[in-house]
């Protein structure tokens, strides 16, 4: 969310130096676009209905009867706005009506890099009793009890996590209750982001006492329900995790496929966002999840025929960003760097980034867009093989069979294939531009 | 007296609301004492009494408890006196368990305590805080009335709602009985059960509360409680359609019928009521872990091959394809239990040396490493190589337990010394441990289950040195009634069968053969025991030919069933029943005498385990 007060940009070099990629918009800042409606069959009462909302009424509500748990993947490209519209989710759900939403973002409170379950589930456990003892949560210490348990049992009386516990014990000032869990799981956390060493020992403990903490955290989250309901306030819990989808390699996969039981054994409402390539991988695995997808916003449709109002959305986004006084000719240069973003606003920052960077003007010219483009083809052009132009070509014929092999879940996370909807799927139009490309296409047809 | 009184925040305290302030009353009323100061704190939980205890001692490090049961004072003097080793300069102590002293003594020890103000003044210049229950308070006041208007506060932590006997104070239990993890489970349930009663909750909290005291109940024997509870808390989750949680209500159900050895009943359970719903919600790893328990139950009926093939061929890929190496480790284990079963000692020690040892080592998990040393000592045990299962055991899976000070642990480990004590002959020494190490652990534990099962240990001692009668009256009177209360079948089965061993050993031949007949063999035919039955007719016959004349048909029919089926199962009582058959010179049809098994026993080889 952004925190500074937004400023039009005056010149080009401040249109440029507000290009953040990893800024996700609140729904309030002046650049922000609602882009659903140009995402093709995507609405985002998808992700609601998941949730069981009921968006048929003003404000929306819950149903009395709602199932234990609920598990969504929000999956989409990198850069397609996940993390916005999550944000955009936690404004409309955090209502009294519906969810007391406890958002995580771990690029904030964790490290990306090096992330596991338990890391993820201890943030978690901070941020609900931060969340409890912020709003004056009363709850009977009969609940929490087993979490404290868990403390001593697990943490105070293992050789290897003793010291720690007893730097815990002497910092926190009370010895139960929200307050001394709130403490305990904050210093937790922040123990594992300054030592490697605390890092792996309260991993070891996690992983060896995991049943014990998840039924103590799941009475937690359960008593603290019944707590809020009963105060008037909120009707359920509902964690949302994003930055999730940053995970790469083994730790994606650890924590979406091989570790994606402990996450189920959580119980409640949860939001994770996760890489579109794993998301496939996990409900393979584990049907407790529904994946949600964000598709691109679709610049034309399965028949290439053009989506004038998605196309629209796009350069409102670009002038939002960098205003029409910073090109020669706003509308025909918007209207190709909108095309060859394929529909993912973060692919046009990029390639308004290239094509500031592609020109000493006060003015982005068309030499400098085509410059831009060229570039990030060449980028797709380095982590493509000769053999990927073949396949490429045959997912660009409208209609094609599904498919759903490791080399197009890789397409998949390299943004070499966009996803719109329902499996339809095309080469990112940069892409088209490759030689290679070329080629391919003419020997399939 | 000077206090390091730390912040404390008492408006965010998520107290029980009605208590926060008495807490915040008694927080400042010990925040200014100088010498000697006597508060009274009223309770009628103990749990709570506790609660408030360690929540004083984390602003006041230097607390002191006195607990007058479990330290054995006898008197008002001794108290003083004890009081005054304990009243360090800033020290808060807190006197518990007066109730001790029976009602038709409380008068005379009020006596002395009125007429000892002063000196209890003089030798104990501390914060002194009673911990009274409303009875004893009321007499407190009444009978010791100067000691009582020397009061600096009275405070109340008593919860409004109804308690039982458990809950409120008790002296029924010994002090040791009272520190120990039965009372704390003992306390946990009461106290979830009061906060149930007094409290509103939703049908999914009330449910997990339901889970979590029926795990209780179970814990400490309860089987009934607990599956009163499982099932309470079954139908609400059927209410709220709540399909995880109804199979894992419904796994617990099945755990209790498994415990009580209702193994087709459990068997039942968990395949067309358990499995079925995570093969719906495409849980592969609740699917493998439930057709791991199948396959248990499987091993127990006596069904290895079945069992085998169900935890190798579908239970391990699944859990090898989810990439956890703990629970892969796990099934493992259970593959190597069930070649252990079947005699294939080799590649089941090969399994847990390699294959499990090593994941619970990198994983850091020493319980499960410890666990892990102690099968790989009972393996050794059953290769005869009884003096490095010794070794194993005593020199680094006891210590480890030991490290972490799991009770229960330890008293298993110990009782797995005194089998190698057994084995080697050092009957004494086995017996002590478990007189001494084990059964004491049980009984504080409440795990009547384990208690009998360590009786019944004793008593095979006792059968070994030829103290038949001890033995007998063990089985009858203390193992025997603790089955039946558990509505365990099986080890009740179990149990008739030792008790017609001694009877045999006594001559009593027409007795012994009547359980043999009537109480064994039934019951694990009911149960569908293939194993238990083989053993049980292989025992028989060997009753069957003490008789004079032997009844040799009879028991040659029963000892060729009996090796067809072990011949089925591929378990090692195979050789020993060759061996019977040659030592009674009998064979059976279609089979030659091929066993190396040359000596008999001469008594019962065949065992079953409660």
């Amino acid at each position: 969310m952004s925190t500074k007060i937004y400023q039009p940009p005056e010149d080009i070099y401040e249109a440029a130096a507000d290009l953040q990629f990893d800024e996700a918009l609140d729904n309030e800042d002046p650049r922000y676009v609602d882009t659903l409606n140009a995402r093709g069959d995507f609405k985002v009462h998808e992700l609601y209905r998941h949730l069981r909302v009921n968006t048929s009424t003003k404000p929306f509500k819950l149903p009395k009867r709602l199932p234990a748990s609920s598990y969504i993947l929000f999956c989409g490209h990198i850069g397609c706005g996940k993390s916005t519209e999550l944000r955009h989710a936690e404004k409309t759900l955090h209502h009294p009506d519906l969810f007391y939403v406890i958002f995580l973002d771990i690029l904030k409170e964790l490290d990306p890099n090096n992330l596991n379950y338990a890391d993820v589930l201890l943030a978690l456990a901070k941020q609900l009793f931060q969340a409890l003892e912020r709003e004056k949560i009363h709850i009977d210490p009969l609940l929490l009890a087993n979490l404290e348990n868990w403390f001593k049992e697990r943490i105070e009386s293992h050789e290897n996590t003793k010291e720690l516990a007893a730097e815990i014990r002497s910092e926190g000032r009370l010895g139960a209750g929200i307050p001394f869990l709130t403490y305990l799981f904050t210093s937790m956390t922040s123990f594992m982001q300054s030592s490697s060493t605390y890092k792996q020992e309260i991993r070891n403990v996690m992983v060896n006492s995991f049943s014990q903490f998840a039924n103590a955290f799941n009475q937690c989250v359960l008593a603290a329900e019944e707590a809020i309901q009963k105060a008037g306030k909120w009707q359920r819990i509902l964690f949302i995790v994003d930055g999730t989808d940053r995970l790469r390699g083994e730790d994606g996969e650890r924590f979406f496929i091989k570790d994606v039981h402990q996450l189920t054994q959580i119980h409640g409402y949860f939001i994770y966002c996760s890489p579109i390539h794993l998301s496939y991988e996990t409900i393979r695995h584990h049907h407790s999840f529904n994946v949600v997808v964000l598709p691109m916003i679709k610049l034309h449709d399965r028949d290439k025929r053009p989506l004038p109002h998605n196309q629209q959305v796009m350069r409102e986004m670009l002038f939002k960003r960098f205003p029409a006084q910073f090109f020669t000719d706003p509308d025909g240069l918007a209207n190709k760097l909108v095309k060859y973003s394929g529909g993912c606003p973060r692919e046009l920052l990029r390639l308004l980034e290239y094509a500031y960077v592609k020109t000493d003007k006060a003015q982005l010219d068309e030499n400098a867009v085509n410059k831009a483009i060229d570039s990030l083809a060449v980028d797709y052009k380095r982590i493509l093989e000769t053999e990927d132009y073949p396949l490429l070509a045959e997912l660009d014929q409208p209609h094609q069979a599904e498919q759903n092999s490791k080399r197009i879940r890789y397409f998949l996370l390299n943004m070499i294939v966009l996803e719109y909807n329902s499996f339809w799927r095309e080469p990112h139009p940069a892409i088209r531009l490759l030689p290679a490309f070329q080629e391919a296409l003419k020997n399939a047809v | 007296m000077p206090f390091n009184l730390a912040p404390y925040d008492v408006r965010a305290d998520h107290l029980t609301e009605h208590l926060t302030a008495e807490f915040q009353s008694l927080l400042r009323a010990v925040e200014s004492t100088k010498g000697f100061r006597f508060f009274i704190a009223q309770f009628n939980q103990q749990y709570y009494r506790d609660l408030y205890i360690e929540r004083l001692a984390t602003v006041q490090t230097d607390t002191r408890r006195v607990y007058v049961e479990r330290e054995n004072i006898v008197d008002i003097s001794q108290l003083r006196t004890h009081l005054h080793t304990l009243a360090t300069p800033d020290a808060i102590i807190h006197v518990m368990e007066l109730n001790v002293w029976q009602v038709e003594q409380r008068q005379a020890w009020l006596r002395t305590l009125n007429q000892q103000r002063e000196r209890f003044a003089q030798d104990c210049p501390v914060v002194l805080i009673f911990w009274l229950t409303a009875d004893l308070l009321k007499q407190f006041a009444v009978q010791a009335p100067d000691f009582w208007s020397w009061r600096s506060g009275v405070f109340d932590f008593t919860i409004q709602a109804e308690v039982d006997s458990l809950a409120t104070f008790t002296t029924e239990k010994s002090a040791f009985m009272e520190q120990s993890e039965l009372l704390r489970r003992q306390q946990r349930i009461e106290a979830l059960k009061n906060y149930l009663q007094n409290n509103e909750v939703r049908d999914v909290l009330k449910a997990s509360l339901l889970i979590e005291q029926g795990d209780l109940h179970n814990a400490i024997g309860k089987l009934d409680e607990a599956m009163s509870c499982f099932k309470q808390a079954l139908h609400l989750y059927q209410e709220l359609e709540d399909e995880n949680n109804i199979a894992g209500s419904y796994g617990r159900i099945a755990d209790i019928l498994e415990a009580r050895g209702e193994l087709d009943e459990a068997l039942r359970i968990r395949q067309q009521e358990e499995l079925p719903v995570y093969e719906r919600l495409g849980d592969v790893r609740e699917k493998a872990v439930t057709l791991r328990k199948i396959a248990d139950i499987l091993q127990a009926k006596g069904e290895l091959d079945e069992a085998f093939r169900l935890l190798n061929d579908e239970a391990l890929p699944a859990v090898e394809k989810l990439g956890a190496i703990a629970d892969i480790a796990v099934f493992k284990g259970r593959i190597a239990d069930i070649l252990e079963a079947r005699g294939e000692l080799d590649e089941a020690l090969r399994i847990r040396q390699q294959e499990e040892l090593p994941v619970y080592e990198r994983l850091g998990d020493v319980r499960e490493k410890a666990v892990t040393l102690r099968k790989i000592a009972d393996i050794l045990q059953a290769k005869g190589e009884l003096d490095e299962a010794f070794r194993l055991l005593n020199d680094e899976a006891l210590p480890a337990v030991e490290k972490l000070g799991a009770i229960a642990d330890i008293a298993v480990f110990k009782g797995r010394i005194a089998d190698i004590l057994e084995a080697r002959g050092e009957l004494d020494e086995a017996l002590r441990i478990r007189q001494q190490e084990e059964l004491p652990v049980y009984e504080r534990l409440g795990d009547v289950r384990s208690k009998a099962v360590t009786m019944g240990q004793i008593a095979d001692i006792l059968q070994a040195r030829g103290e038949l009668d001890e033995a007998l009256r063990i089985r009858q009177q203390e193992q025997l009634p603790v089955y039946e209360r558990l509505g365990d079948v099986r080890s009740k089965a179990v149990t008739m069968g030792t008790i017609a061993d001694i009877l045999q050993a006594r001559g009593e031949l027409d007795e012994a053969l009547r359980i043999r007949q009537q109480e064994e063999l039934p019951v694990y035919e009911r149960l569908g025991d293939v194993r238990g039955y083989l053993v049980a007719q292989t025992n028989m016959a060997i009753t069957l030919m003490q008789f004079k004349p032997p009844r040799r048909p009879e028991a040659n029919q029963l000892l060729c069933e009996a090796l067809q089926a072990a011949q089925k199962m591929r378990i090692p009582e195979t050789g020993q029943i060759r061996g019977i058959l040659e030592h009674f010179e009998m064979q059976c049809e279609g089979e030659e005498n091929s066993s190396s098994f040359k000596t008999f026993p001469g008594k019962i080889i065949g065992r079953n385990e409660p």
